[in-house]
């Protein structure tokens, strides 16, 4: 077991300029990523998915928000030495190292001030800003890519399509190559990712491009850098049923031919189930539930399920289910605001097992994560020992 | 073909991106043709100007042959001391053309860089720029112009380089607005999450990529602006004095013969300068109707 990628106690606020105050978007989320695995993060809109995978690629940092924590991440070799360099600048200690892990939020620390009573944050923000963007810069592309929520949005409007995917080929490859042989890679890319007639393909506009199409493109541009982590953002949300499952299937395939590890972010955890070998469950910002696939979604028996992973599975019947006479259920509510910060578990208003004195305690105490079975982790009372 | 079916459905639809010939209206390309026409007249004008190869000598008085009529001997006449007043109009270009492109440079590049950073940095750069901009924009430009004369020399460079910094503030909007909706679109942040350094994306997919239109049409209508102030000033007779020839003097000098009927004195230069503002102003019209599509779905 070799890990890519480990995020420890990360927390993200921003700061909301009407308030003067900072609202918690994402608290105390960790996640480890093993090589040639995929992990996918489920949950409602507004439950921190997509804060949690922009914080990875250091694209949070043009707000006046924060983040804390520690993100450890194994870069490729010949970008390793760089890397170092923007961590140990300004710092005499190599603390930063864990073993072929290099946390990339090292120092960030020395910026922010955090006070409990009243809640405030106190940040140096330039300073914060700058370090956080060295240090990224040198991660983004090479060694993390990112397959965004719309797009046909991340396409630039102005440009063949082609072009952009040939510049991108030309920018990461190692040694100079003709033009000839950029326009080979590409079209050899275009095919790894299904598309029937690339040269076609690569002279149109991003706006004349169907979703699917356009979305696999950008798949493309992706792949073209190389990236030993690809984070998806919800790959899937704007495209109908059937690319919807095309464009999971050419993830698992890619992942085969490729020495690549994948976080694949959906609000579907139906879709997320068919490749994912780990998955997250976050609510409001926390992580509920965590595990292996088998632990988090097959297991039958109540009292080794979050309830909130029990309702997004309610929510979303398979075949066999709805024969048993399953049908589909909601549940009531919705995700709770940020600003209303509770000291309590955020779901207890929604669930409907924690009764009596557990609820109680739910309401004033929030739950931290317990591990059930090995690598099992849950966020519930239900399930003390 | 294709549009045309759609135009009978009496659907209008816009594609995303449409080539540019089939964006084009008829009246566009009247428009652009009708500035192209300006354009390239006046770029004739000040080559033979600049070369000195006039067929008439611009500056050469001949007293026999005042108040001639257009011919095809002068084709557009003779002025007061029987000079031609083709080649005048010809070498009255010299009078705005060098420092017309100046005060475009200057507000062009100004703007864009002003824009560029208020637009992308609003934390550090904004507040300054927008105060020193306001300052700027509040200043009444004609009377600060005659401040400048009376203060140094009525160097048109000098005016024009005034022009040049007063108009900044019009472009810097432009541009800073512009920056704030492209800076939220998608695609700049793919490219930041490629790994493409921040001045890249500025200047390769912000300014070159998406203002590079933007831009030429502001440069024509500055051209249109700077020769309007040049032609007023020396109408005034605080610009170009008299024996060098520029359109603004020489139709307050023809202006005295009107009412004795010869009229072509000084209603050619007037007729020259409408026709070559209208012209640029025209051409920046039919740009921006082809060059203006949308950013987003």
């Amino acid at each position: 077991m070799s890990l890519v990628a480990e995020l420890k106690k990360l927390r993200v606020y921003f700061y909301d300029q009407k308030d003067m105050r900072f609202i918690r978007a994402v608290e105390d989320v960790g996640l480890q990523v093993e090589r040639g695995s995929v992990l996918g993060i489920v949950g409602e809109s507004g439950s921190g998915k997509s804060v949690t995978a922009r914080s990875m690629m250091g694209l949070n940092s043009g707000e006046p928000g924060i983040i804390g924590g520690e993100f450890y991440f194994r870069p490729r070799l010949e970008s390793r030495d760089l890397i170092e360099q923007a961590l140990s600048r300004g710092l005499n200690a190599t603390s930063y190292r864990r073993g072929e892990l290099l946390n990339l939020y090292h120092g960030l620390d020395r910026y922010i001030t955090f006070r409990s009573h009243p809640f405030t944050v106190i940040k140096d923000a330039e300073k914060w800003i700058r370090r956080n963007s060295r240090v990224m810069e040198q991660v983004r592309g090479k060694n993390i890519s990112m397959i965004s929520q719309n797009p046909g949005s991340s396409l630039n409007p102005f440009h063949h399509v082609g072009k952009q995917l040939e510049k991108t080929i030309q920018r990461f490859s190692s040694e100079e190559i003709g033009d000839a042989e950029v326009r080979e890679r590409a079209l050899g890319l275009l095919q790894s990712v299904r598309l029937r007639n690339p040269s076609e393909i690569m002279q149109q506009y991003a706006g004349s491009l169907s979703a699917g199409i356009a979305q696999r493109m950008v798949i493309a541009i992706a792949l073209a850098s190389h990236p030993n982590l690809l984070i998806a953002d919800e790959p899937t949300s704007g495209l109908d049923t059937t690319n919807r499952y095309g464009i999971i299937d050419l993830l698992s395939s890619i992942m085969e031919n490729r020495d690549l590890t994948l976080i694949l972010i959906s609000h579907n955890i139906r879709l997320v189930e068919l490749i994912a070998t780990h998955i997250v469950v976050m609510y409001a910002g926390l992580v509920v539930e965590t595990g292996s696939t088998r632990d988090v979604i097959k297991k039958r028996l109540l009292g080794h399920r979050h309830p909130y992973t029990e309702a997004l599975l309610s929510s979303m019947p398979t075949d066999a289910d709805i024969k048993k006479g399953r049908r589909p259920r909601a549940t009531w509510g919705s995700v709770p605001d940020n600003k209303l910060v509770s000291n309590g578990c955020p779901y207890v208003d929604r669930c409907l097992h924690a009764r009596g004195k557990i609820r109680r305690k739910c309401r004033s105490v929030r739950p931290e994560l317990q591990e059930l079975g090995s690598g099992h982790f849950i966020r519930c009372y239900l399930y003390y020992r | 073909m294709k549009r045309f079916y759609f135009e009978e459905e009496g659907i209008h639809t816009q594609e995303f991106h449409v080539p540019l010939y089939r964006r084009a209206s008829a009246q566009d390309v009247f428009f652009i043709g009708f500035g192209l026409f300006v354009l390239s007249y006046l770029i004739v004008f000040y080559l033979i100007s600049v070369t000195n190869i006039f067929i008439k000598n611009p500056m050469e008085i001949n007293i026999s042959a005042m108040f001639q009529s257009p011919s095809f001997d002068h084709l557009f006449g003779t002025d007061f001391l029987g000079r031609d007043i083709f080649s005048r109009i010809a070498k009255g270009t010299e009078a705005f053309f060098l420092p017309g492109l100046l005060s475009i440079t200057i507000s062009t590049a100004c703007g864009v860089l002003f824009g560029v950073l208020s637009g992308m940095y609003p934390r550090f750069a904004s507040k300054i720029i927008s105060y020193v901009l306001d300052i700027v924009d509040s200043i009444p430009r004609l009377i600060f112009i005659l401040i400048i004369i009376v203060l140094f020399r009525p160097s048109i460079y000098l005016i024009m380089t005034f022009v040049g910094v007063t108009s900044i503030p019009k472009i810097t909007a432009y541009v800073k607005a512009k920056v704030q909706v492209l800076k939220k679109q998608g695609f700049i942040e793919s490219s930041r999450a490629l790994g493409l350094a921040p001045t890249a994306i500025i200047f390769k997919h912000i300014v070159w990529f998406s203002l590079k239109s933007v831009l030429v049409i502001h440069a024509t209508l500055g051209l249109g602006e700077a020769i309007l102030i040049e032609t007023s000033l020396s109408y005034l007779g605080i610009g170009v004095q008299e024996p060098i020839p520029s359109w603004g003097n020489m139709v307050a000098m023809g202006a005295d013969y009107f009412f004795q009927g010869r009229v072509w004195l000084s209603s050619i230069p007037a007729i020259t300068i409408t026709v070559t503002i209208m012209g640029l102003y025209l051409l920046g019209d039919g740009l921006n109707a082809i060059y203006n599509e949308k950013v987003t779905r």
